[in-house]
């Protein structure tokens, strides 16, 4: 093969290569590189560069997925935030509510029993009172009655000695004039 | 067999022996009848019956029991009390009665004794 490459730069016509001698190329060798490269670069771009675009362009629309996928999750998780958040702002805010209820339910509880208490505590003393004034009554009437019987005793036993024929005939007299 | 005389025909007959002034006669017949007829028990009852009768005639028998004796103005205040044609005091002496007079005639009856003032005493327990 050595020998075919420089086969074609000896077969040179000798009158260009004047410049391109003095500048130590040998434009026959030149002419074939640039032939070779442009039969490379069309099997390249012929053949290898499709499949290498195309990978690169799969590459690319996957990385263009990925980054639109990236960019999607991005915005669902930003979403999925903003709705955690939205859910974390409206439990915070039934939590409140909830506080506030349960506080204002206890409020009522502890009320509703402090009215009882009392109406109890009321009803208990009212009880009192009434058994205490029944056993006034009742006392009354015991020392009353006993009164009676010890007036009744005694005046039975003093008026027995006191009267007398004169003080039995004024007490006749008396009631005889109470009934007229 | 004889029959049963009621108490009114007894004491119209004792009323109109009383008027003809022979009642201890006709009392005495009425208590031999009532012995008779075993009828003993209601003497209490004929003896009312013939009060009654006596009063309805205008003669009245008053009951009256007192502690002590009564004096003769206290009778005559009694006897002018009862406002009758013809008054008889039953006088009875009940020392238990302590003092004041009772006086019962037919259908009325007057509680002034000192015993029934202590007996209302009594009775106005509670």
């Amino acid at each position: 093969m050595a020998s075919f490459v420089t086969q074609f730069a000896t077969s040179e016509p000798a009158a260009s290569t004047d410049i391109l001698t003095g500048l130590g190329i040998n434009w026959q060798l030149l002419l074939f590189q640039i032939i070779a490269f442009g039969i490379l670069v069309f099997i390249l771009s012929k053949w290898v560069f499709p499949i290498f675009f195309k990978i690169i362009d799969k590459r690319q629309d996957t990385i263009e997925a990925s980054n639109r996928a990236a960019i999607e999750a991005s915005k669902h998780a930003e979403k999925a935030q903003a709705e955690v958040e939205k859910l974390l702002r409206e439990a915070r805010v039934q939590a409140k509510e909830i506080v506030v209820t349960a506080k204002d339910e206890a409020g009522a509880m502890v009320q509703d029993a402090e009215a009882k208490g009392k109406a109890q505590a009321k009803h208990i003393v009212a009880e009192a009172r009434d058994e205490l004034a029944k056993d006034v009554i009742a006392a009354k009437k015991a020392l009353h009655n006993e009164t009676i019987e010890l007036v009744a005793a005694a005046t039975e036993k003093v008026i027995g000695k006191v009267v007398n024929a004169q003080v039995d005939t004024r007490v006749i007299k008396s009631a005889l004039e109470e009934v007229k | 067999m004889q029959g049963r005389i009621s108490r009114r025909k007894l004491a119209d007959y004792a009323a109109d022996a009383a008027q003809s002034g022979s009642l201890t006669e006709a009392i005495r017949e009425i208590a031999a009848y009532m012995i008779e007829s075993r009828r003993v028990r209601e003497v209490q009852l004929v003896v009312r019956a013939i009060e009654d009768e006596l009063a309805a005639r205008g003669v009245v028998v008053a009951r009256v029991a007192t502690a002590r004796p009564l004096e003769s103005d206290l009778k005559k205040q009694i006897a002018a009390l009862v406002n009758a044609r013809e008054i008889h005091i039953a006088e009875t002496l009940e020392p238990e009665l302590i003092g004041g007079v009772r006086i019962e005639t037919p259908g009325k009856i007057l509680h002034a004794t000192v015993k029934s003032k202590l007996l209302a005493l009594r009775q106005a327990k509670i």
